[in-house]
């Protein structure tokens, strides 16, 4: 089952209401249809909604890259990798992951307005991460106190996913953007100590499939005009 | 001008995005409403010409072992089912039935497993109930239904007399 939050369905909102600022009134003089003549170049970037996300979640901290170059007039090959750690201090538990990932897929170009794309594509992911819980306290029950902890644990999952993207050049060859994604996760095994997990990559979730939405900043290296 | 019209529309568009995403985001913390307990379920059958069937017993007392000073029941009649809290610092639980007619004890031995709830709640206690020892003063078996102790109100075992 997917899980879509209110903010996700605002992201989702608002990204009809760009897909439409960017298609009205085209100029025919600028636009240029996917396959025609364009800049290429390596596209380097990072995800903005990762440290954003500090001030909503101080526990969550992140970073994530992203890459992407033309493998064709319409075609993109993609990678992203980044770390995640959640450190969480309650008077009754304190819980510590750290982990990276790994994604990497390609995109296809469906529409494109000067520097502007929207795009499809697609990804598979790993993540590696390790998780302690070194105080724990279960209040009293007719045994009294539970006081314990969890070993440190390393997991490794691998998920898939199938992205939506815009980007838009804000100025010569800086360009921001965002995307909404889709995850599956593959051969998920659970977890006996934990519902809720948060994969590095994927994101929180209590089933297999979960939707995404980042926001990027990126700058492009042009090879050629 | 049409390009840095066009931009210009853009970037409030993702300036208006940020501010609702991050009031949405503030508004997501919740607190803890409830926070279950894991107890192990029980069931009393009795064996008539060979054929079990749910019954109901009387229950005078019962209490935990090394916990005799706290009842957790008393003065049940026509009791069918139970549900009984393990001692999440040990491996094994016991219990001392009181019946009318008899005493019996029952030991209960597991794997304790701390179990994350969610950032609000934290961690509850979860159990893997490896065996079951038992008297036989009035107990004929106990047969272990489910494993797994969770809150969901599973039976995991069944007292026959």
């Amino acid at each position: 089952m997917i899980r879509i939050s209110g903010s996700t369905i605002s992201a989702i909102f608002l990204l009809l209401v760009a897909l439409e600022g960017a298609a009205a009134e085209p100029d025919d003089t600028l636009y240029v249809r996917a396959g025609e003549s364009h800049v290429t170049g390596l596209r380097f970037g990072f995800n903005l909604s990762r440290p954003l996300w500090r001030f909503a979640e101080p526990a969550r901290m992140g970073f994530e890259a992203v890459g992407d170059f033309n493998i064709g007039p319409e075609y993109f090959g993609v990678a992203e990798a980044g770390f995640s750690f959640r450190d969480l201090d309650e008077p009754d538990y304190q819980l510590r992951e750290r982990g990276v990932f790994l994604r990497a897929g390609g995109d296809r170009g469906l529409y494109r307005y000067n520097g502007d794309l929207i795009a499809v594509g697609a990804r598979l992911g790993v993540a590696a991460w390790e998780r302690a819980a070194p105080g724990i306290i279960v209040e009293p029950g007719y045994w009294g106190d539970y006081t314990g902890s969890l070993e440190s644990e390393f997991f490794i999952r691998q998920w898939a996913e199938v992205v939506l993207a815009l980007k838009t050049e804000l100025f010569s060859n800086i360009f921001i953007g965002w995307n909404i994604r889709g995850k599956l996760l593959l051969f998920d095994r659970g977890d006996r100590h934990m519902n809720e997990r948060y994969i590095p990559g994927f994101g929180a979730g209590e089933t297999g499939s979960t939707l995404g939405f980042d926001f990027y900043i990126y700058y492009r290296f042009p090879l050629r005009n | 001008m049409a390009k840095i019209k066009q931009n210009t529309i853009q970037i409030k568009i993702f300036v208006s995005f940020l501010a609702i995403l991050f009031l949405g985001m503030a508004a997501c913390r919740e607190e803890c409403h409830y926070k279950p307990r894991s107890h192990a379920g029980v069931e009393f059958f009795s064996i008539i010409d060979g054929t079990a069937a749910e019954a109901g017993v009387n229950l005078l007392e019962l209490k935990g072992v090394g916990r005799e000073d706290s009842l957790l029941y008393e003065n049940r009649t026509n009791i069918r089912a139970l549900s009984l809290p393990m001692n999440g610092m040990a491996e094994e639980t016991g219990f001392i039935f009181v019946f009318e007619e008899h005493t019996d004890t029952i030991w209960f031995r597991y794997e304790v497993i701390p179990f994350f709830l969610s950032q609000e709640c934290g961690f509850m206690l979860n159990f893997e109930l490896a065996d079951v020892s038992y008297t036989t003063a009035g107990i004929d078996s106990v047969v272990i239904v489910t494993r797994k102790i969770t809150s969901f109100d599973d039976t995991n075992i069944r007292i026959y007399h």
